[in-house]
């Protein structure tokens, strides 16, 4: 028996080092503050640094014509490079955030780090303080699909927000570092783990769980800042006696190991109160005749009344998912004219390799186009539903492009795109300069094994065990026609029209987040270790540096007293070199170094 | 005519105050009252030691009752 934390408000288990005072109180993050941060062009208060999504920049210091001049400014190591259970190493896959001239960024361990940029140069100064929640490490990493992850924090007041792995999330003070609560809402003794940033709306920190591998039943929670105690939950898949629970139609509660993970941070649209939540692959992944139905909410998103979570309405983009098209990936909420009328919609890049915009009021398919070089699981999606073409809505089951399903019958196939999908969870950004869309995208296929699952004789639980219906063999990640590894391009899409309008090509699939900027850049941090920046219209390359260490993580900017920074944290260590090692050997001569990149010209 | 806006008024403010007390919804009232069902249950079997009955109230439970679940299922 693995030691556990205590479930309610307590300080037991965390340390702070307390490294110096800041000689000013922290800012006071009101909630119109992370409502209204597109009118704070220096900070990035918010995950996606606006409720929308957008992650662009109206910084526009850094721009096309001097980006070529950018250089280090400064680096913070960040630790947290320890690996446990099956994890060579931690990952890095936070998005900093920058409030006032001080950055806060968590390593793959939580070891939360807040940054004095005003200090940088001065050494241990520039560090206020370090907070280490002492996660339970192997006990959390033996149940995490996809690497040691923590992706970012939220603020509130005079709080920091952060989840933790082994399933904790915590609220620490601004100034000093110390806790003032925790609260356990993700339980690892079922495979529950938690990697996403928070978002914070109001007074609610909303999270979602990890685990869709292993068996769960994924949820989306949202805690009392003031107390910490659990506001309201909503099970992502539906349980019996509530809308949806017709599309799990087995007999023996497929349901309860359903999946429906949430690992990327949800959108918010203030004017509806509504969150634009998505919702990760059914399980098992690979045996979807174990799960017949639909399986809402999986591999699609739902919109959840931000103040109880209830379910407004959903998008499905792969019903009964037999490929691992999680859902989970962002939905920027936009509003500008598309198809020749002013619409309010989301836009979203799935998995599945299809790039949707969608009515935000409403659910309504605008239109679908493939952001893959190679999309073969259907032959295209319906015009009206969005539905791929071979949905068969009078079928327990699915099966799209027979020949490219793994199933029970198939037991071999080769589908593209890849299970990690055209995007993964690395956020896209959207500049409504442009009204275009940057995707980092992964261009690959696979070929998977299904492996039938059975349910146990005391109901479907496998705890803590791989619940997947088969995988993938070794080096079966590449191109159709198998001359080509996996790789990667920057994609940009014509929001109004759905039109690709330009790829540029990389060696290797892009598994960082981009950020689009009024200086007419796009920033990308490429696998390898290159911190790049792109032409907004033409993507370019710009400017790229070195840093000669692996990247997963998110490209941000903000601004400190007039000058600008663009900010990236290196050291990735997650499912690329674990997974796909054998399709990309050049990787593994690149060791990681958890660091956070500041830039400056 | 202004009696008649009155009770529309009065309706108006009723219905208001009834949409507020929905704002803040229990946790039964957050899922179905068969997974209330099932999460009670299985609490209870789980307090009982056994183990895949706090399974069952794991995933059905939120609130406190998830909490207690979870206690359990590590004290257990």
């Amino acid at each position: 028996m693995t030691g556990r934390f205590g479930i309610t408000a307590a300080f037991a288990g965390a340390t702070m080092l307390a490294l110096s005072m800041p000689a000013i109180a922290a800012e006071n993050t009101s909630p119109e503050d992370l409502l209204n941060a597109h009118d704070n062009p220096n900070d990035w208060v918010n995950h996606h640094r606006t409720y929308d999504g957008m992650r662009y920049s109206p910084l526009d210091q850094i721009n096309k014509n001097n980006v070529k001049d950018l250089k280090v400014s400064f680096t913070v190591a960040l630790g947290g490079s320890e690996g446990a259970g099956p994890w060579k190493y931690g990952n890095i896959e936070g998005t900093p955030i920058a409030e006032d001239g001080m950055v806060y960024m968590p390593n793959g361990w939580s070891e939360l780090t807040k940054i004095n940029v005003r200090k940088a140069g001065q050494g241990p100064d520039m560090i206020e303080w370090i907070f280490d929640p002492a996660v339970d490490r192997e006990w959390a990493a033996n149940v995490t699909c996809c690497a040691i992850n923590n992706r970012g924090v939220a603020l509130w007041k005079q709080a920091v927000i952060m989840s933790v792995l082994d399933g904790r999330m915590f609220r620490i003070n601004k100034d000093s570092g110390a806790e003032v609560w925790q609260v356990q809402l993700a339980e690892p003794a079922i495979a529950e783990t938690i990697t996403v940033a928070p978002i914070v709306v109001k007074a609610l920190a909303i999270t979602g769980v990890s685990g869709a591998e292993y068996g769960i039943r994924g949820w989306m929670a949202a805690v009392d800042l003031n107390t910490g105690v659990e506001e309201w939950r909503r099970y992502t898949v539906p349980g019996p006696g509530e809308a949806g629970f017709d599309t799990w139609t087995d007999d023996y509660g497929a349901w309860l190991t359903g999946g429906g993970s949430n690992w990327q941070t949800s959108t918010y649209d203030p004017a509806t109160n509504s969150l634009y939540v998505g919702v990760g692959n059914p399980g098992p992944d690979w045996d979807h005749e174990y799960r017949p139905g639909d399986n809402l909410y999986t591999s699609g998103m739902f919109v959840l009344d931000a103040d109880t979570g209830f379910v407004k309405w959903h998008f499905q983009y792969t019903p009964n998912d037999p490929y691992d098209f999680d859902g989970i990936n962002e939905n920027i909420l936009i509003e500008q004219e598309i198809a020749g009328q002013n619409r309010k919609a989301f836009i979203h890049a799935d998995r599945n390799g299809f790039f949707y915009a969608i009515d935000s009021l409403n659910g309504e398919f605008i239109y679908g186009v493939p952001f893959v070089r190679e999309l073969n699981w259907t032959t295209g999606l319906d015009k009206v539903t969005g539905l791929p073409l071979e949905y068969r809505p009078d079928s327990d089951t699915q099966t799209y492009v027979t020949e490219h399903t793994p199933n029970r019958t198939n037991k071999t196939a080769m589908y593209c795109p890849n299970i990690i999908g055209g995007k993964n969870w690395m956020p896209m950004s959207y500049s409504p300069k442009t009204g275009i869309a940057y995707v980092p995208t992964i261009e690959s296929c696979i070929t998977v094994n299904n492996v039938e699952e059975v349910p146990g004789p005391d109901g479907t639980f496998k705890l803590r065990e791989w619940f997947s219906g088969g995988g993938p063999p070794a080096g079966s990640a590449v191109s159709a026609d198998g001359s080509k590894h996996m790789e990667g391009t920057l994609t940009s899409v014509e929001i109004s029209t759905g039109r690709i309008l330009r790829k540029f090509d990389l060696k290797y699939p892009l598994q960082s987040g981009v950020v689009s900027t009024a200086g007419g850049v796009v920033f990308a941090a490429r696998h390898e270790g290159s911190v790049c920046a792109h032409d907004d219209l033409t993507l370019d390359e710009l400017w790229c540096f070195e840093t000669n260490t692996l990247i997963d993580a998110p490209t941000m900017t903000f601004a400190v007293d007039g000058k600008q920074y663009v900010a990236v944290g290196s050291g990735g260590w997650g499912i690329m070199p674990h997974y796909f090692a054998d399709n990309q050997p050049d990787l593994d001569k690149i060791r990681p170094a958890n660091l956070l990149w500041f830039f400056s010209l | 005519m202004i009696k008649f806006i009155s009770v529309i008024a009065a309706a108006g403010m009723a219905f208001g105050l009834a949409t507020a007390i929905q704002a803040a919804p229990t946790p039964e009232e957050q899922t179905s009252p068969e997974q209330v069902k099932m999460c009670k249950e299985g609490l209870q079997s789980c307090q009982g030691g056994d183990r895949g009955a706090c399974v069952i109230a794991l995933k059905t439970c939120v609130g406190v009752d998830r909490q207690a679940a979870m206690k359990a299922i590590n004290e257990g």
